[in-house]
């Protein structure tokens, strides 16, 4: 130390320390206005990530000259991972590492140079989210078939969503339509698209959402390939569709959607049913059950046919002039048998009578017999008589009174007999 | 069961009035119902298809706008 001074004294010159040059180095360098906030073209080499931090840390290069970069993790917003020969455009500025005075760009910004580098990240996210199974067909989602209200995240200025409203209004009127107003480009335009998502997905009713963009270029483009609304696309409860830009773009976010649309119309198309389908399908409906109700009424009234048409039904007399037969048949038979039983009984009568006349008193006296009555009293023998009895003989046709003379008994053959006996014995 | 059906009725969302009559065309297509049975199902089939074409018929939905103040958020009429 004594030396140094008395060195500087005899000298008269200062000698520093080689700390002190080196931070006079980076002082003087540091605090230079043209080395603030540059922006470097160049390509990307001896890329190295170190790992703990996630610091990047790689060469920037041309056709003559190299500068050492570091990408600090905080300032890596696009999730652009650098790789060897990727040419890029980097802002930052000149920051001199003092124990080594190396001089070295601390990036601020990297964004890609041209279309190449770009369609690279591109290529990177969707290997990365693939591998995930971000875009897995098994994990979307199927859009509801009557949607009461549908959630657009896009920007309220342009065609995209009048063309939106437009196409839902004339599919099916009724659906309710919300608009969640973000940016579709430049540096708020990812937290908008991905906060639209959200609270969509917080509010109550929302069954479906679109989040959309018209045509632009790549780089207008480019917030549809973040990671971030990759991801939070993904992890909405309620189905989205994509439309991005024109048929032909295709961004990440069109990858994991539920479904990618080509167009902001197509996507309401997409969306929203057709009225005028469910109108024809709600005629048709109406028409079958009509054609049923006609079947059914066509079938009852054939099956009361079958049954009017029954004999009975159409000449009811048929009921009753088997039965007046019948009646006739059993009459005539009962009058018949009456009769023959009358008849039988009257011959019966007349053979009685016949006997009954043969053997009566005036028919015995018409034969040539006569009655001979005594005092009123019919005479049976010769015994009741005696001689002068006065005795009446009835003739067929009239009387005589008669005296007797005489009297004589005669013996009938019984007595004869008796007495021959009598004699032999 | 059939009460609370024929309650709900005029409530019956667009999906599901329009699910009913489906199911109730094919039961009258089936043939297998009764002629009282046909006369209900008939009236509630022609009930639900008005309905359906009220529904598709009816006014303008609404299109409105969220206004997101920091994670409070707002709605208000998007004039269209």
């Amino acid at each position: 130390m004594k030396m140094n001074t008395s060195l500087e004294r005899f000298f008269a010159l200062k000698i520093y320390s080689v700390s002190e040059l080196n931070f006079i180095i980076k002082k003087t360098i540091e605090d230079e206005d043209k080395l603030l906030n540059v922006i470097v073209k160049g390509e990307i080499s001896d890329c190295k990530y170190h790992e703990p931090s996630g610091h990047l840390y790689f060469t920037l290069k041309d056709e003559s000259s190299r500068i050492r970069c570091v990408l600090f993790r905080r300032n890596n917003l696009l999730k652009l991972k650098p790789e060897t020969g990727m040419k890029v455009i980097v802002q930052g500025s000149i920051q001199v590492y003092q124990q080594r005075s190396e001089v070295q760009l601390v990036v601020s910004e990297i964004q890609p140079e041209g279309l190449g580098v770009q369609y690279l990240m591109f290529l990177q996210i969707k290997e990365k989210l693939q591998k995930e199974g971000l875009f897995d067909e098994s994990r979307k989602k199927k859009l509801p078939e009557f949607p009461n209200c549908i959630g657009v995240v896009t920007s309220p200025q342009g065609a995209v969503f009048h063309d939106i409203i437009k196409v839902t209004k004339r599919r099916f009127p009724k659906i309710d339509i919300i608009l969640y107003p973000a940016h579709v480009q430049g540096e708020y335009a990812e937290d908008e698209l991905c906060k639209g998502i959200e609270v969509f997905n917080r509010i109550k009713g929302i069954d479906i959402i679109i989040i959309a963009r018209g045509g632009g270029s790549n780089e207008e483009l480019l917030v549809f390939n973040s990671e971030r609304l990759a991801r939070t696309i993904a992890s909405s409860r309620i189905p989205i569709i994509s439309a991005v830009g024109h048929e032909t773009d295709y961004t990440i976010a069109d990858f994991v959607a539920d479904v990618r649309a080509p167009t902001p119309s197509a996507a309401a198309e997409l969306a929203v049913p057709d009225k005028e389908k469910f109108m024809q399908e709600i005629d048709m409906i109406e028409k079958r059950i009509i054609k049923a109700w006609k079947t059914k009424i066509n079938f009852e009234m054939k099956r009361l046919e079958n049954i009017l048409s029954c004999k009975y039904f159409k000449m009811p007399s048929k009921i009753y002039e088997e039965k007046i037969q019948n009646l006739d048949d059993l009459y005539s038979r009962l009058v018949l048998s009456a009769k023959r039983y009358i008849e039988e009984k009257n011959n019966r009568l007349d053979s009685k009578i016949d006997m009954l006349n043969a053997l009566s008193p005036s028919r015995i006296i018409e034969r040539g017999y006569t009655i001979v009555t005594k005092n009123g009293k019919i005479i049976r023998s010769v015994d009741e008589i005696e001689i002068n009895d006065f005795l009446i003989l009835k003739f067929k046709d009239g009387f005589a009174s008669v005296r007797v003379e005489n009297t004589n008994k005669e013996n009938t053959n019984k007595e004869k007999e008796k007495e021959d006996e009598r004699e032999r014995k | 069961m059939e009460k609370k059906d024929e309650k709900g009725k005029e409530d019956y969302s667009f999906e599901e009035a329009l699910k009913r009559l489906e199911e109730i065309v094919e039961k009258l297509e089936s043939g297998e119902l009764s002629l009282q049975e046909m006369v209900t199902n008939f009236e509630e089939g022609m009930r639900l298809s008005r309905h359906c074409k009220k529904i598709l018929n009816e006014v303008q939905g609404k299109v409105e706008k969220i206004i997101d103040e920091n994670g409070i958020i707002k709605m208000e009429d998007f004039p269209c």
